[in-house]
């Protein structure tokens, strides 16, 4: 069994960038691991950064040390935050060093996890603290950070109210028959029910967007052999990933990475070259190439520069006209063999020219991708989006059940919809008990014999 | 064992203790049924009537076990009325308005007729205790008994006190002793007790009443009884036959300014009753002062019988003084020159906090002692009728040495009641709303029968004749569905299509395939067989539709909780919500979530302590 009784250390910044890093330590002797690690004895102000130096056996180090005094803090518990230069070396002084006043290593997520269950954060905070700790891209960072204020939330309070107020209304009239009357009128309910499916379902298309910034956008160079797919990947990667050779018909399987390319989170996949009449093992790539290229968010078309283009490639470009994508000429440093350089991307993998214009424009295509922009994606986190897509199923189920009804489908399946669809939604934003519906239907009408 | 006086002795002859007294004689035991006198066996001491929203599903579920109500209420029914037939069949709710006299006779004669059943006259003042176990009670008068499992069902009585205006005197029910001993005697063991209130209406004369005049001048509107009359019990062969009629009327303004003129002689206003009145269930004081922009409410008058002359006011439920009460009634339209029988009046009383109770009403203090009715902190007559079956039952049970008989949430309204209180214990007088149920369609009147028939026959409550009944029945809807789906008929457009799938057209109904000459059994009269069968294909996405929530749901009832499960010391759970859950003792997860205070945060950290995935944020939020 573990405990929350005893105090925690670690690093809370990620490890090896920042010019300034945070060791953060949480607990009932985090005043007094404080008071060990910098000599000081009078008692710390609260909320205040005060100039220390921590002395532990192997250095002494300038930092800026601040108590928070639980509860309000960030675990809800004691929190002392130590800023120091943000060298791995002094960090983990500073860490042993606590460790040796009396504080254990914490686990992956304890601070999280003791921020939850002392109520500091919702569920959909503490998801997105982790989302936040595990994000690569600047857009995971914003969607992360909109979450932990809350903004999913709040942007859902608005649906969970008026599903609440139409279950009111409705139980209300069921369970006291004897008032003789409808709270609520069935287009009045089928109004509501379709404002409500209609905002639930920005949010719900948010979620695809939500996956991109979370997973990553699937960006796939696709092309005939031997143009310099494989190179070009390299090129964007910057590593030798991919095998590059000048047979024709040398990448088989998919090879693909994460990476970030101008701030937007990709994984960029190398295929083989698409042509007919190849070997089983060729061909088995040609299949696995043109299913990567119908998965995509974002086609990367090769072509080779230095020569004429095939019939194949202009079907290639064809296939992808509708959907995102980008075309590169590539071999730019070799004479160009086409008479219209169409509006290709000039690349050459070999000498570099032109990878940077070509990286911002995959991230462009990636940013266009699913409409809107990055600061309004709110749902980033897979189990929201399944839960959001099963309430609006229920708030659709509703409103189609009333207007196929003509408004006569009796009440109660209406509502076993809408609380169906509150349950979903409550999973994410906290749950309403049977006995607070019957204060609102107390609280609001005269019933009852 | 040595050999006891009674396997089973039952405290109390009211709702819960006639069904609980027979459910113990049905499984075989010897039963000592206590009672303060032997003449207000099935009295009901408030409202002539006995169904309702909610409470209809629940007679009909009492009925599907086997116990008595719902056959008593059909022999001594004299209106019988389904309400909310403008809405959908999950909340029709049969009702029926009682002959009070003949129901309570009928009630009498059955327990007198159940073998093993016998009836002492006299007040329980203590239980006999052996360690942590009952062993039997003994009397005021000295006498006493010894038993193997006791079930007390003492309603109103525990230190009761009743008050009509500044008139306040200890009683049970209006010219009835409280129960004393017995009340300071729980106190005594330590369980918790709180304190309740609820209110009668006053009583006028029925011959000083001119209907016709009232009616004519449109003052009165008479309220019918539905033809045919559907029956509460699936036994019941034939439609029961409406005897009288009702009466609807408003208040006016000047009733409610008696009120408010007067406002400070209420003991519910001037501090002299301190315990809890249903809100739902509001005394018409405060329906006045509550919501002063309405200017009338709703009366029902209602005959309490056929041969007594009681007239019962439904809806003006007061504590006020008689003189006040009488200014009142006089004040209402068509009651002018009404005669005025017996006041209205409030009854303050002990409860145990329910909290203390398992799912089988078997209190965690005391081993082989249940609780059953209004001590819980219910108010109704079926509320403590269908408490007393299944307390009644597991006594035996327990007698027996046999597993508990527990109702889930998803079975029946016996379990979604028995659930809320031994979870969420009382702050009001507890009434059954379908509101409360998460799975209502599935939960309806007319398939009670389907959903707890054959778990009744399982544990022996239910009697051969009712198991072959019920098995025509079945058969009978097996044939129908037959029958729709081998039948085809012609769709206006001209195509042909099935009986079902014309059924599942909005304004086709099972009764018009019978009248189109579509060959379905229909031989309930009820109309059960039809109802069933009409709901489960008109809106059989629904039902599925609900019964997959249900199933996500369970997942959680499934997640066990050893009876000993450490709280304290587990972070993150408040003390105070440490303190319920060990008060409550929840026996699954879903339960401990249906626990006040209890957090979804609460509620997935529990999760991730019993499936042992503790080990950082990971564990915890995949709980979720
Ligand atoms: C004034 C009043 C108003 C009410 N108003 C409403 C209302 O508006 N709506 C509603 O739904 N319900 C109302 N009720 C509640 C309803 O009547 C009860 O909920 C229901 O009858 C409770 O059934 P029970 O079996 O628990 O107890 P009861 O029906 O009260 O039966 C108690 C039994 O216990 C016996 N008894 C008591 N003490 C002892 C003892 N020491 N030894 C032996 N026997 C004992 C009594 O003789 C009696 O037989 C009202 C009740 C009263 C009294
Ligand atoms: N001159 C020049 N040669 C290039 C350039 N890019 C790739 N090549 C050469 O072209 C040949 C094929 O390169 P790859 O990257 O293996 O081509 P590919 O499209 O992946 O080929 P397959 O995997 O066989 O389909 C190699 O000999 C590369 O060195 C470039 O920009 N300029
Ligand atoms: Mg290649």
């Amino acid at each position: 069994m573990f405990s929350t009784d005893d105090t925690i250390v670690a690093v809370a910044t990620a490890a090896g960038h920042a010019g300034v890093g945070l060791v953060r330590v949480s607990g009932p002797a985090a005043a007094s691991v404080g008071f060990g690690l910098t000599a000081r004895t009078t008692a710390w102000p609260p909320r205040h950064a005060v100039r220390v130096s921590v002395a532990t056996v192997d250095l002494t180090a300038d930092a800026l040390a601040t108590f928070f005094p639980g509860p309000a803090s960030y675990t809800g518990e004691d929190v002392l935050e130590v800023s120091a230069h943000g060298s791995p070396v002094i960090l983990a002084a500073i860490v042993r060093r606590s460790i040796e006043l009396g504080a254990r290593p914490a686990r992956p997520g304890e601070f999280t996890l003791r921020a939850f269950i002392r109520g500091k954060l919702d569920l959909v905070q503490a998801e997105a603290v982790r989302d936040l700790v595990a994000a690569v891209s600047p857009a995971q960072v914003r969607a992360a950070a909109a979450q932990l204020e809350g903004s999913l939330s709040a942007a859902l309070v608005q649906q969970v109210d008026s599903l609440r107020r139409l279950e009111t209304l409705l139980e209300a009239s069921m369970d006291f028959p004897d008032e003789g009357y409808r709270f609520i009128e069935p287009p009045e309910v089928h109004a509501a029910l379709a404002a409500v499916a209609q905002g639930m379902a920005c949010l719900v298309a948010t979620g695809g967007r939500g996956q991109l910034v979370r997973d990553g956008a699937r960006v796939v160079i696709a092309g005939v052999p031997n143009v310099g797919k494989s190179s070009v990947f390299n090129a964007l990667v910057g590593a030798d990933r991919a095998i590059v050779t000048p047979i024709a018909g040398t990448t088989r399987d998919l090879v693909s990475e994460r990476l970030v390319i101008d701030g937007a989170l990709v994984v960029l996949t190398d295929t083989a070259g698409l042509r007919d009449g190849a070997d089983v093992v060729e061909a088995e790539g040609v299949r696995r190439a043109s299913a990567a290229v119908d998965t995509a968010n974002v086609v990367v078309v090769v072509l080779d520069g230095s020569r004429v283009m095939s019939d194949a490639e202009r079907a290639l470009l064809a296939s992808v006209a509708d959907r995102a994508h980008v075309v590169v000429r590539n071999k730019a440093d070799l004479a160009c063999a086409w008479i219209d350089g169409t509006d290709a991307l000039p690349v050459s993998a070999r000498s570099g020219q032109g990878v940077p214009a070509l990286a911002a424009a995959i991230a462009r295509a990636v940013s266009g991708l699913g409409g809107g922009d990055a600061e309004s994606v709110l749902v980033t986190n897979e189990r929201h989006r399944v839960l959001l897509a099963r309430a609006l199923d229920h708030v659709r189920h509703a409103a189609e059940g009333m207007a196929t009804s003509g408004h006569q489908l009796p009440e109660e399946f209406v509502v076993a919809d809408i609380r169906a669809a509150l349950l979903a939604l409550e999973e994410v934003t906290g749950r309403r008990t049977a006995d607070a519906l019957l204060d609102e239907i107390f609280a609001g009408f005269c019933i009852g014999k | 064992m040595p050999a006891a006086d009674f396997d089973v002795i039952v405290v109390g002859a009211g709702h819960a203790g006639c069904e609980a007294a027979w459910a113990a004689a049905a499984l075989g035991c010897s039963v000592g049924l206590c009672t303060l006198s032997t003449t207000t066996i099935g009295t009901m001491p408030c409202n002539p009537a006995v169904g309702g929203t909610a409470k209809g599903q629940l007679v009909r579920e009492i009925d599907a076990l086997g116990g008595l109500m719902g056959r008593a209420i059909d022999a001594t029914g004299i209106q019988f009325k389904v309400l909310n037939q403008s809405r959908g069949p999950a909340v029709w709710a049969p009702r029926a308005q009682a002959d009070k006299q003949r129901y309570a006779k009928w009630m009498a004669q059955a327990l007198a007729t159940t073998p093993g059943i016998t009836i002492v006259e006299g007040q329980v003042a203590r239980l006999a205790l052996q360690g942590g176990t009952v062993t039997g009670v003994s009397l005021v008068d000295g006498r006493a008994f010894s038993g193997r499992s006791v079930v007390v069902t003492t309603g109103t009585f525990l230190n009761g006190v009743i008050h009509v205006g500044d008139d306040r005197r200890p009683a049970g029910r209006v010219g009835e002793p409280p129960s004393v001993h017995l009340g300071e005697h729980l106190r005594a063991l330590d369980f918790t007790v709180g304190r309740l209130k609820t209110g009668t209406p006053p009583r006028l004369s029925r011959a000083s009443i001119d209907f016709v005049g009232a009616v004519s001048a449109g003052v009165f509107h008479v309220e019918h009884g539905d033809e045919p009359a559907v029956p509460l019990s699936f036994l019941t062969p034939e439609a029961p036959r409406n005897a009288v009629v009702c009466w609807k009327l408003h208040s006016t303004s000047g009733s409610h300014a008696a009120v408010r003129r007067h406002i400070a002689r209420s003991p519910l206003y001037n501090g002299q009753i301190q315990g809890i009145g249903p809100r739902y269930c509001p005394s018409f004081e405060d329906k006045v002062m509550r919501f002063p922009d309405r200017d009338r409410h709703l009366i029902h008058l209602e005959p309490e019988g056929l041969d007594v002359d009681e007239i019962y006011v439904n809806g003006m439920s007061m504590s006020l003084p008689e003189d006040v009460q009488r200014e009142i009634v006089a004040g209402l339209p068509g009651l002018e020159t009404a005669r005025f029988l017996r006041p209205g009046y409030a009854v303050e009383y002990d409860f145990v906090q329910p909290t203390e109770l398992r799912h089988s009403l078997e209190t965690r203090r005391i081993r082989g002692l249940f609780l059953a009715g209004q001590i819980n902190g219910t108010s109704g007559y079926e509320e403590a009728a269908g408490q007393g079956l299944l307390a009644g039952a597991n006594a035996a049970l327990a007698v027996k040495e046999q597993a508990p008989f527990v109702v889930g949430r998803h079975e029946g309204y016996l379990g979604v009641m028995v659930d809320d209180l031994v979870t969420r214990g009382c702050l009001e007088p507890y009434r059954l709303f379908t509101s409360r149920a998460e799975h209502r369609l599935h939960l309806r009147a007319d398939n009670a029968d389907l959903r707890l028939t054959e778990r009744g026959r399982v544990l022996g409550l239910v009697d051969d004749a009712r198991w072959d009944a019920f098995e025509a029945r079945r058969a009978r809807l097996e044939a129908n569905r037959r029958t729709l789906r081998s039948t085809s008929v012609t769709a206006p457009s001209g195509a042909k299509v099935t009986a079902e799938d014309a059924l599942k057209w909005q304004e086709v109904t099972a009764t018009r395939l019978v009248e189109a000459g579509i060959p379905l059994e229909h031989a309930s009269a009820g109309g059960f067989d039809l109802a069933t069968l009409q709901t489960e294909i008109k809106y059989g996405g629904y039902l599925r539709r609900q019964d997959a929530e249900m199933r996500r749901a369970l997942h959680a009832e499934f997640q066990r909780i050893p009876d000993d499960f450490v709280y304290r010391g587990l972070p993150g759970l408040s003390a105070e919500l440490v303190q319920r859950l060990e008060e409550v003792r929840p026996s699954s997860l879903g339960q401990a979530s249906r626990i006040p205070g209890m957090t979804p945060a609460a509620t997935v950290l529990l999760n991730a302590v019993l499936s042992r995935k503790i080990d950082g944020i990971d564990g915890v939020t995949s709980g979720a």
